[in-house]
């Protein structure tokens, strides 16, 4: 699949996945929308990644959480990660 | 006794109880004499030996949006609720954030929230744990949550004694007004244990009440056929104001908080001094604070959940306290209508006593049928007593697992 396509994609599950985990309405977002502007904290922000960590079966590390202002960076992080070895990625479920 | 200036008004009353959504429902309610009590919805019947509970109708929490529905535990989500009803009565006082103090009481805290994080984990592990699970878990949320809405940089406190926590955050507050460090205090309790396992715990104490077949009549304090209280939630805040700063502003004064007294049974972890003596020296404590008599009292807001036990120790108190003014004290029981709100209680029948004098009369103590040949007191039952015009003040008595014993004394403007 064509990157431009996969990351359209990612972008709209991770929206879904953003309406679905934090009651937020996404129609008006667009990839470059602020977290912040949409009125999430903190919290809220651990409440995403930890819904997309769940959906995707990924683990997004500790030190790259505060880069995270966008579903762009959400986006660029996330292709990233999905190009490293599988060992690295899966979170324990024990 | 304080400079009328340097006196404590309260200017805000925000309630949300299991007969009202707001204060004036509350209230309302409680003059008519009627009750929240309820059996417990069907599919949780089997699983508790006590069917009893008066919950709050979620329809009331109509001041919060879905996110602090989602992200706060119920106990937060109540007294969120009634601060902004407070505020809005105390029509939002100007106040220096430096001066002005949250203060909210819980008897337990996010109990609510510990149970659903418990029953994730044991579900799902550690996978998908809601990241704010700490924070809305932790006794404090109410306190530093309100304090966040309203810049209450003075402070933010939260205190725990049980059944008397509420009442314990009223006498803290006096405490900071007295020390000069706050102008404006948002002081309340609140609280949301109905679950099975409180439910349970409270069933082996063998101190709820099981009078299944009459939900409405199962809160009976005083009365000869008690058996138990039952378990409530809610929620109540006062803004207490200094009155300079109230007058100031022009802001409508409810009433006047005069003093506080507190004393602890230290004895026994939850029954009470059966003589009632030390809740007797609470009780005179608070008097004493507030530069009056037993006689100055219109009536009592007795703690009386119900408990054959508790009851009794508390008209001995009560003798105590009165002497030979105790006949022409009229004592008055809100759990007879709204149940038991563990640490919102205080706070709860502070408000409710406060709006009573302010509107001119003392609520009925329901199901006051045959009242215990043991106890002497002049309650007011089967329909609400007119205040005569004039000097009104009211008692307010809290005791707490743990032997607490908390009085606090309103009087209307």
């Amino acid at each position: 699949m064509p990157e431009d396509c996969q990351r359209e994609r990612l972008g709209e599950r991770l929206k879904e996945i953003a309406k679905e985990s934090l009651d937020i309405e996404m129609n008006d977002v667009t990839l470059d929308t602020r977290f912040d502007s949409l009125g999430m904290d903190s919290l809220d922000k651990l409440e995403l990644l930890t819904a997309v960590e769940d959906e995707l079966d990924i683990r997004i590390p500790d030190d790259q959480i505060q880069g995270i202002v966008t579903i762009e960076c959400l986006i660029d992080l996330l292709v990233e990660l999905q190009q490293k070895p599988p060992e690295t990625l899966a979170r324990s479920h024990g | 006794m304080s400079e009328p200036a340097d006196e404590i008004a309260i200017t805000g009353i925000g309630i949300i109880s299991p007969v009202g959504g707001d204060a004036g429902t509350s209230l309302e309610s409680i003059l008519r004499g009627e009750s929240g009590v309820q059996l417990l919805p069907e599919s949780r019947q089997d699983k508790t030996p006590v069917r009893l509970h008066a919950p709050v109708d979620d329809a009331g929490l109509t001041r919060l949006d879905r996110r602090e529905r989602r992200r706060l535990d119920r106990s937060v989500q109540l007294a969120l609720q009634a601060a902004r009803e407070a505020w809005e009565d105390a029509a939002h006082p100007a106040v220096e954030p430096a001066r002005l103090a949250s203060i909210v009481a819980t008897g337990v805290g996010g109990l609510l929230t510990i149970f659903a994080g418990h029953e994730h984990y044991m579900s799902k592990g550690h996978v998908g744990m809601p990241a704010f699970i700490v924070p809305a878990l932790m006794s404090n949320a109410g306190a530093a949550v309100i304090a966040a809405e309203f810049g209450a940089h003075a402070g933010s406190v939260s205190l725990g004694s049980a059944c008397a926590s509420g009442s314990d955050a009223i006498a803290y507050a006096l405490r900071l007004f007295k020390q000069d460090e706050i102008d404006v205090a948002i002081v309340g309790g609140s609280e949301a244990v109905i679950h099975p396992v409180t439910l349970t715990g409270f069933a082996a104490l063998r101190a709820l009440s099981t009078r299944h077949e009459d939900p409405c009549g199962a809160s009976r304090p005083f009365d000869r056929d008690r058996d138990g209280f039952v378990l409530g939630e809610g929620a109540a805040v006062l803004i207490l104001e200094r009155r300079r700063h109230a007058v100031a502003r022009g802001a409508h004064i409810w009433g006047k908080l005069l003093g506080a007294g507190a004393t602890c049974d230290a004895g026994h972890i939850v029954a009470p001094e059966p003589t009632g003596r030390w809740s007797a020296e609470a009780m005179l404590k608070a008097l004493r604070a507030a530069c009056l008599t037993p006689s100055d009292i219109t009536f009592v807001s007795a703690h009386a959940t119900g408990t054959s036990n508790g009851d009794l120790a508390e008209s001995r108190a009560l003798a105590e306290t009165f002497g030979e003014a105790l006949s022409g004290v009229r004592v008055t029981a809100f759990k007879s209508c709204i149940g038991h709100l563990i640490g919102a209680s205080g706070v709860v029948s502070s408000a409710l006593a406060v709006a009573a004098l302010h509107d001119g009369f003392i609520p009925p103590t329901r199901n006051l049928e045959n009242l215990d040949p043991e106890i002497d007191l002049n309650i007011v039952h089967g329909s609400a007593h007119r205040i005569k015009q004039g000097a009104a003040s009211a008692l307010i008595n809290s005791a707490g697992f743990g032997g607490h014993n908390v009085a606090v004394v309103v009087t209307r403007e």
